[in-house]
């Protein structure tokens, strides 16, 4: 169970990570504005919801990082489905590259030890 | 909530902050694809938008990068008014005051006799110049934290004098039907006539700015 102060922690940890993580999830599979939202609740944040997330992909489609389609649907009405672009893919392969790298220096930071680039910079 | 009721107070506060209509209606339309195919799949569109619809129509809109500028026309048109109101008495005195410098300077003959519309156009024309000014002064100083609101003043300085041409004629007509009447309420009317119409100049002003930098 997380309390107030750990999920406003969470929040603000994702807040610059979701865009990322969106990306990722939309370069496995193309999907709509709820299927992606169902899809980042089964990746492991279930309070992200449709709010948070369209407007997100409304400013990524913004910057052209992700493409949509309007899909006619035999079961209902035409659907938009997202794909990331071409430049999505290269900004998402930067971005991975940057995250990598954050996490291990926050990583050695936690574990108490000096990251190897800031030890050579010694 | 419904999809309709949800677009519509998303439509309101994307008004309210001043988007353009046309990406107003791209963004409704946007929005209304997603939700319905949302809703086809049975999630009620009050489950989708969790929470306040205006904030997600704000974030919406900030992530969007339309570019939009509050229209805030009743602010502005009161602010504008009460700058004119004080412009009309600071007119008034400085009016006089000029009236009796001139008169001292100048020793006019007894039997000199100014044309009656010469007179009245300088005496009111020197009062509603002021009151432009008061006016102008007035948003520029009271609203100056609201965009663009140096392009409203230089519209109110072109319009305001514009429709004067139109409307000090039909309030002139207006007197003249009534018999240049001084009854309470031929007077009143006249005011709220004037308030009205300056009003409606000061929001078309303020609209004719943003339309001008919207497309700018």
């Amino acid at each position: 169970m997380i309390d107030g102060g750990e999920a406003d922690r969470q929040a603000q940890l994702l807040r610059g990570a979701l865009d990322m993580c969106l990306l990722a999830l939309l370069s496995e599979r193309p999907a709509h504005g709820y299927e992606l939202v169902q899809r980042v609740g089964e990746a492991g944040f279930p309070s992200v919801g449709y709010g948070t997330i369209y407007p997100l992909l409304t400013r990524m489609r913004r910057l052209g990082l992700v493409a949509q389609e309007v899909q006619d649907s035999p079961h209902g009405p035409a659907r938009k489905v997202y794909a990331v672009s071409d430049a999505g893919h290269a900004r998402l392969t930067d971005w991975t590259a940057q995250w990598n790298e954050f996490v291990d220096v926050v990583g050695s930071v936690l574990a108490g030890g000096v990251p190897s680039e800031a030890r050579s910079q010694q | 909530m419904t999809i309709d009721e949800a677009i519509t107070a998303a439509g309101q506060e994307w008004r309210r902050l001043g988007v353009p209509a046309r990406d107003r209606q791209a963004l409704a339309a946007d929005l209304r694809l997603d939700l319905e195919a949302a809703v086809a799949d049975g999630v009620p569109a009050d489950q989708l938008i969790d929470g306040d619809v205006t904030v997600f129509a704000r974030r919406l809109v900030e992530e969007s990068g339309v570019r939009h500028v509050p229209a805030r026309y009743g602010q502005i048109a009161a602010t504008a008014l009460a700058g004119a109101v004080v412009g009309v008495l600071v007119g008034v005195l400085v009016v006089a005051g000029l009236y009796m410098i001139l008169v001292r300077l100048f020793n006019l003959p007894g039997d000199f006799n100014a044309p009656v519309a010469v007179a009245a156009g300088i005496y009111y024309g020197g009062i509603g110049l002021v009151a432009l000014a008061g006016a102008v002064i007035g948003v520029l100083i009271l609203l100056r934290h609201v965009p663009a609101i140096g392009r409203t003043a230089a519209a109110i300085t072109v319009l305001v004098p514009l429709s004067a041409i139109v409307m000090v004629p039909l309030l002139m007509l207006f007197a003249r039907a009534t018999g240049y009447s001084t009854a309470i309420s031929i007077v009143l009317i006249e005011i709220a006539l004037s308030i009205a119409g300056f009003a409606a100049v000061t929001t078309l002003a303020r609209r004719w700015s943003l339309t001008r930098l919207l497309k700018g």
